[in-house]
């Protein structure tokens, strides 16, 4: 890991502790799901600084990066199963492949990649804030 | 560091088929080789459950393989959406930089 990558990780890290309290608070879905999406970001953000350059500064990279993982090479494949509790990185890789539209629905809940669709720090339809209830029932990670 | 062969065409190739196996929103992936140096290869994926962004310019992400060892290369995939794949055919949409579908092969 290089120093680029470590400070996402720290940061990463940090973000995840504040998901933790917020959990353990019980408070609502929004603020948490608002924490696992930076979470999520920052993760990948940690990964593709290992190419040396800067990832693109979009929210975009928690996708690519679950694609990434499915792909490590051999010598990385046993490790990645054991962190994700499979016994073998097949199921790993399965399972991944299975997540991936929840993955992209995770990585739309940053504002600026969701539309006009609901968010976590708006959580309703740009056009209909009213609209919040339904939003939030339909949504499938909400 | 000792220069490993490296072929990129193979890769590609390669590459296209772990994508499309390991997630199931990517439905084709062009490979364009066009402009990219040796050890670069370029991918436009399009993909059916990414985002639609109207207001950003496209940009490519760069999987950086290998890094600091001898097959060091560079994989860099831009994730399109079918709309912006059509807009991207009919010129109303650029791909990045130095970019080009001339020679581009559809590996899928």
């Amino acid at each position: 890991m290089n120093n680029n990558q470590q400070c996402w990780w720290e940061q990463a890290q940090s973000d995840h502790a504040v998901l933790v309290v917020l959990r353990g608070k019980g408070v609502a879905p929004c603020h948490q799901l608002h924490y696992l999406q930076m979470v999520t970001e920052k993760l990948a953000k940690a990964y593709f600084w290992r190419s040396g350059d800067a990832p693109k500064k979009s929210h975009i990279g928690f996708a690519p990066f679950m694609r990434a993982l499915q792909h490590v090479p051999k010598v990385d494949r046993q490790r990645i199963a054991d962190i994700f509790a499979f016994q073998r990185f097949e199921g790993f890789r399965s399972f991944a492949r299975n997540a991936m539209p929840l993955v992209y629905d995770l990585e739309r809940l940053a504002p600026a990649l969701s539309n006009n669709g609901p968010n976590p720090e708006y959580p309703w339809p740009r056009g209909c804030p009213f609209c919040k209830t339904d939003a939030g029932a339909d949504s499938r990670i909400w | 560091m000792c220069a490993t062969q490296f072929d990129r065409d193979s890769m590609a190739r390669w590459y296209a088929g772990q994508h499309r196996a390991t997630d199931p929103g990517i439905q084709s992936v062009y490979y364009l080789p066009t402009n990219a140096t040796d050890r670069e290869i370029r991918f436009v994926e399009i993909n059916e459950l990414i985002s639609e962004r109207n207001d950003e310019a496209l940009e490519p992400i760069d999987f950086g393989v290998d890094t600091g060892m001898g097959s060091e290369h560079k994989l860099l995939v831009l994730d399109v959406t079918p709309d912006q794949w059509d807009r991207i055919n009919q010129s109303l949409l650029s791909l990045p930089p130095d970019w080009s579908l001339v020679d581009a092969v559809h590996l899928g």
